[in-house]
């Protein structure tokens, strides 16, 4: 135990261990360390079974510096004596750490970068959900003049006949409303009103580019601020559903592609709806043209001197209708963003405010109080194409089943279901139930 | 000078038979071992000191492959000669 023991102490242990005599051993152990040196000198190597060898070996010389002067030295080339234990005895004194094997260093295994590689793909994951949504909507946007375009080539095929400007006006919001009826989109306007859709198409495209920009903007922005939360999550799926089954043919590629496009279209019908509302209300007023152009949103600025409160009560004052509609959708919309999360910030608020799209049963909500109007419209229309003339058959509603299958099935064209609407006064054409018998009505050509 | 002609040499040196010059050999060196197992020091005066070394932990990179190793710490035997043996052979 980190004892030193001298030439002395192995001999008598020597002695000892082989049963030999003290001056036997001191005689042998003398010679081996002796014969050793002769062998090195003689060979220049001496080797020991199970201890290990003695060896010269040849230093080659090599330049230095003395550390205290700092001046290069040459340290000449020379031969020294090593010793290369024997594995035994290597193996025998390593005894306490033999268990000890090298171990490959697992290169991959780094705390810090580790740790990096997560956050970024966090960064990563959280880019996309801010990238995606935006750029749909904006694709969503880029397609919309199509929609337009596409309801206005259909209001010019159908169009047969002219009609007067003061039916226009009278009848702006009961054309605007089957726009708006989820049963209905694009293929409802009977051809009468399909003209006057044309009509109003047409003076409202100058306003067109002009709305969609704004809407874009506020909803980019919506999307940003909220990018864990897709405004798609908003609608329901039931309304999806319905959309899905009556949404014009070409344009089912997949329904979440398709829902925010019919999002935005319905917005913007809506406030198109709007819009002329208030022209309506305020020509029945015969108040001034400038200020009844503006939307709710837009009127505050573009009126400059005169306040929102101001606006908003003006238009108490002045309709009952319009007064609902705007209360309404602010009411809901700050609901909704309040609601959501408190944190938004009253931008978002604004925005939530003038951006009709982002609550989804907001829209669901106008659908059903327009319905009823839908059939002032509907009534219209059958006053100019065709009469009802006699019953043409009974008929089961199946399962699964709506009035433009049905229409499409006795007349051969989808868009004449008002009239079955019309002659079974059907209160609601929407809830249209399974097992419900109705008339189809035999219709004669008004010329 | 391989072991078999040292333990020969020695015999003759000794005036004893190859047989117990091996015997005396091995004793030798088993002896030696046991007390550089337990980290005794010994001192041949003239010779050279053998003692055993702590050597860390460290690690390696094998430079073909790039592996990095760690090589665990042990211990190992050593010789000093002694300062006339050094001389001796310089």
């Amino acid at each position: 135990m980190d004892a030193k023991l001298n030439q002395s102490d192995l001999i008598s242990l020597l002695a000892k261990e082989n049963s030999i005599s003290v001056a036997k051993a001191e005689l042998f152990t003398k010679n081996f360390f002796d014969l050793i040196i002769e062998g090195l000198e003689q060979d220049g190597i001496v080797k020991i079974n199970g201890f290990g060898t003695f060896k010269i070996t040849d230093v080659a010389s090599r330049g230095s510096v003395n550390v205290n002067t700092g001046e290069k030295i040459e340290i000449k080339g020379h031969r020294k004596l090593t010793f290369l234990p024997a594995d035994a005895l290597k193996d025998n004194v390593n005894q306490p750490f033999a268990m000890f094997e090298p171990v490959e260093v697992d290169e991959t295994y780094q705390p810090d970068a580790a740790n990096d590689v997560e956050a970024d793909d966090i960064v990563d994951v959280a880019a996309d959900e801010n990238i995606e949504p935006v750029e749909e909507k904006l694709q969503n946007v880029a397609n919309e003049p199509m929609t337009v375009e596409e309801v206005a080539e259909e209001g010019v095929g159908n169009a047969v006949e002219t009609v007067e400007t003061v039916e226009v006006v009278e009848t702006v919001d009961d054309i605007a409303a089957p726009e708006e009826d989820n049963a209905v989109s694009a293929e409802a306007p009977v051809e009468g009103t399909a003209a006057e859709v044309c009509r109003e198409e047409t003076d409202a495209e100058a306003a067109l580019p002009e709305e969609e920009k704004t809407v874009a903007e506020p909803l980019a922005v919506a999307v940003q601020e909220r990018p864990t939360e897709p405004v798609m999550v908003h609608i329901p799926k039931k309304k999806s559903a319905e959309e899905k089954q009556t949404t014009p043919r070409g344009k089912r590629k997949g329904v979440w592609s398709i829902v925010p496009l019919l999002i935005i279209a319905l917005a913007v019908v809506f406030i198109l709806v709007n819009r002329m509302e208030k022209d309506n209300a305020i020509v029945a007023d015969s108040n001034d043209a400038n200020i009844v152009n503006t939307p709710a949103s837009v009127s505050g600025s573009s009126t400059g001197s005169k306040a929102p409160e101001f606006v908003a009560g003006t238009a108490k004052s002045d309709s009952d209708v319009t007064l609902p509609v705007a209360v309404e959708e602010k009411t809901v919309a700050e609901e909704k963003s309040v609601g959501i999360d408190n944190i938004e910030n009253t931008i978002t608020a604004n925005v939530a405010a003038d951006e009709p799209q982002v609550p989804g049963e907001y829209v669901f909500v106008m659908v059903d109080e327009l319905a009823s109007s839908s059939l002032k419209s509907i009534t219209l229309a059958d006053t100019l194409l065709y009469i009802a003339d006699g019953e043409l058959a009974q008929h089961t509603v199946a399962h699964d089943e709506t009035l433009t299958k049905i229409a499409k099935q006795y007349f051969g064209d989808k868009k004449l279901w008002p009239y079955i609407v019309k002659y079974n006064n059907i209160s609601k054409p929407d809830d249209l139930c399974r097992g419900m018998l109705i008339s189809i009505p035999r219709l004669m050509p008004r010329r | 000078m391989n072991n078999k002609e040292f333990i020969t040499r020695l015999a003759k040196k000794c005036n004893i038979s190859a047989a117990d010059a091996g015997t005396n050999v091995d004793a030798l060196v088993g002896l030696m071992t046991e007390c550089l197992k337990e980290n005794d020091q010994i001192n041949v005066s003239g010779f050279g000191i053998l003692e055993v070394k702590m050597r860390n932990e460290r690690l390696s990179v094998n430079p073909k492959t790039g592996q990095r190793f760690l090589v665990p710490p042990k211990i190992v035997p050593a010789f000093k000669p002694s300062n006339k043996l050094k001389d001796k052979f310089k």
